[in-house]
């Protein structure tokens, strides 16, 4: 028998949150426990929350990544620059 | 012209925050690229920065943008009640970048006592004590005794790097933080106590060649160990009179030329032939790079121990002046952001930093930035903490 995880209405919630993340989120993401070459099914899973506009982050956590994260994440923020938005729009 | 919105902040709140920084108003008009009047409008309320111009702001005078939105000015210690008195530098006066090497330090021991604490380290209170009634030679000794360092180790150093990197573990072996600082003029301040118990701080100016760093750690150092002793205040409470305040600062070079120069190591140095020597240029030279100090503190050196007459000093020192004067400016070496930051911050609080992040009571974003130090680099960061203490677990 197949079990749920989540109730039907936490999971209709969850499809619809929008989550804002600071840079340890990004950080610990991909710098630190879950490399995307490796864990190649989450960052799809990213992806997918990026494509559908679920996933921002103020503008000020790119300038933070670029000064103490890596290249690789570097290359992701460039890559995903939608997702940062001004501090005024977030407030 | 930025297009972006006006937002409302406190004008006391940013005057506060330049003040703070030691900038005038001019300042940060340049670096804002606006008039000089639109930034004093800002700190009367008559308008408001842009999100842009306010971002700006932040990152110019170092500051978390969140300040700006204080309801008041915070209340904060002046930064002269921190550090030790030091010569010609008025309290509250301090060049903008030597203010905020100040505040980035007193961070970094903050940081640092936090996470001790956290981790369950034991912090014991600063020991060591120094009083103007002792002679140099006797503080010197027990604080060659404190570190463990005898003359054979030193005279065995290969290079003037590696006897500053030894003298410095020694020191950071007291229950003291060394940092250096970066961007402040070395005719500013060549180095700096922070009066604090436990873990005092003594800072040395990155543009301080590594022959002179030692000679500053240990006069810094001595500072340190008087105010220990009741016989110094911080800055802002120093109030000796001009010749007074000298006869503390002579006390504190003395000590740090005896701390390198012990007195029978000297002895034995120069053999039995001193009263015959003429103490040219490179008869100084050669016995200091023995030591590993710079020729102008053997000088000293042998000055205060009657090897070397007033006048045969003053002879000599004008003649290194001139000597000094016709060399090129030293070009910096080049070094690793790796060793940049263990550099600056010294391997103590970079080991500390490393395992409150194993420890996960800090964010790898917080550990990049408290050693100023990418993420990417952080493994090798930790590949050299552990070569360096096995160097220093086989007496490298």
């Amino acid at each position: 028998m197949k079990t749920r995880l989540v109730p039907a209405w936490a999971s209709d919630r969850i499809l619809a949150a929008i989550y804002s993340v600071d840079s340890s989120s990004l950080m610990d993401w991909q710098a630190r426990h879950f490399p995307v070459d490796i864990f190649v099914g989450l960052a799809d899973r990213m992806d997918d929350l990026v494509r559908s506009a679920r996933l921002v982050a103020p503008a000020m956590v790119r300038e933070e990544l670029d000064k103490v994260g890596t290249a690789g994440l570097k290359r992701w923020t460039d890559q995903h620059a939608d997702i940062f938005v001004p501090v005024s729009r977030t407030a | 012209m930025s297009t972006s919105p006006s937002i409302p902040v406190n004008p006391d709140v940013l005057r506060w925050a330049r003040e703070e920084s030691g900038y005038p108003t001019e300042r940060v008009a340049v670096r804002l690229n606006v008039n000089e009047e639109r930034v004093r409008a800002w700190e009367k309320g008559e308008r408001q920065p842009t999100e842009r111009q306010l971002e700006e702001l932040a990152k110019f005078l170092r500051r978390p943008l969140g300040i700006f939105f204080l309801s008041q000015p915070p209340r904060l210690a002046p930064l002269g009640a921190e550090y030790r008195r030091l010569p010609g530098v008025t309290p509250g006066r301090e060049s903008p970048e030597l203010r905020i090497a100040l505040r980035q330090m007193l961070t970094r021991r903050e940081t640092a006592l936090g996470l001790m604490e956290e981790l369950g380290e034991k912090v014991e209170p600063f020991s060591l004590r120094a009083h103007l009634r002792e002679s140099a030679a006797e503080v010197a000794a027990r604080l060659r005794l404190a570190m463990g360092v005898d003359v054979a180790t030193q005279l065995a150093w290969p290079n003037e790097w590696r006897a500053w990197a030894a003298w410095r573990s020694a020191a950071e072996s007291l229950g003291l933080f060394v940092f250096l600082f970066p961007s402040v003029a070395l005719d500013e301040v060549r180095g700096l106590a922070i009066l604090r118990d436990p873990f005092p701080v003594v800072a040395i100016n990155s543009k301080e060649m590594p022959e002179a760093r030692a000679f500053t750690l240990f006069h810094e150092l001595v500072h340190v160990l008087l105010a220990a002793g009741n016989e110094e205040l911080p800055a802002i409470r120093e109030q000796r009179p001009a010749r007074a305040w000298d006869a503390v600062e002579r006390f504190a070079e003395s000590v740090a030329s005896y701390v390198l120069i012990p007195e029978q190591a000297l002895r034995e140095a120069l053999g039995s032939g001193v009263v015959a020597r003429s103490w040219n240029l490179p008869e100084v030279r050669s016995l200091a790079r023995r030591f590993r100090v710079t020729p102008l503190a053997m000088a000293t050196r042998l000055r205060e121990s009657g090897h070397m007459t007033w006048t045969k000093y003053s002879a000599w020192r004008h003649r290194w002046d001139e000597f000094v004067a016709t060399l090129r400016p030293r070009r910096g070496g080049f070094a690793t952001p790796v060793e940049k930051a263990v550099n600056r911050a010294g391997r103590p609080f970079a080991t500390l930093i490393l395992e409150a992040l194993a420890a996960n009571r800090i964010t790898s974003v917080d550990a990049a930035r408290f050693l100023n130090l990418k993420f990417e680099h952080f493994e090798k960061l930790g590949d050299r903490l552990r070569e360096d203490a096995l160097g220093a677990g086989l007496g490298e």
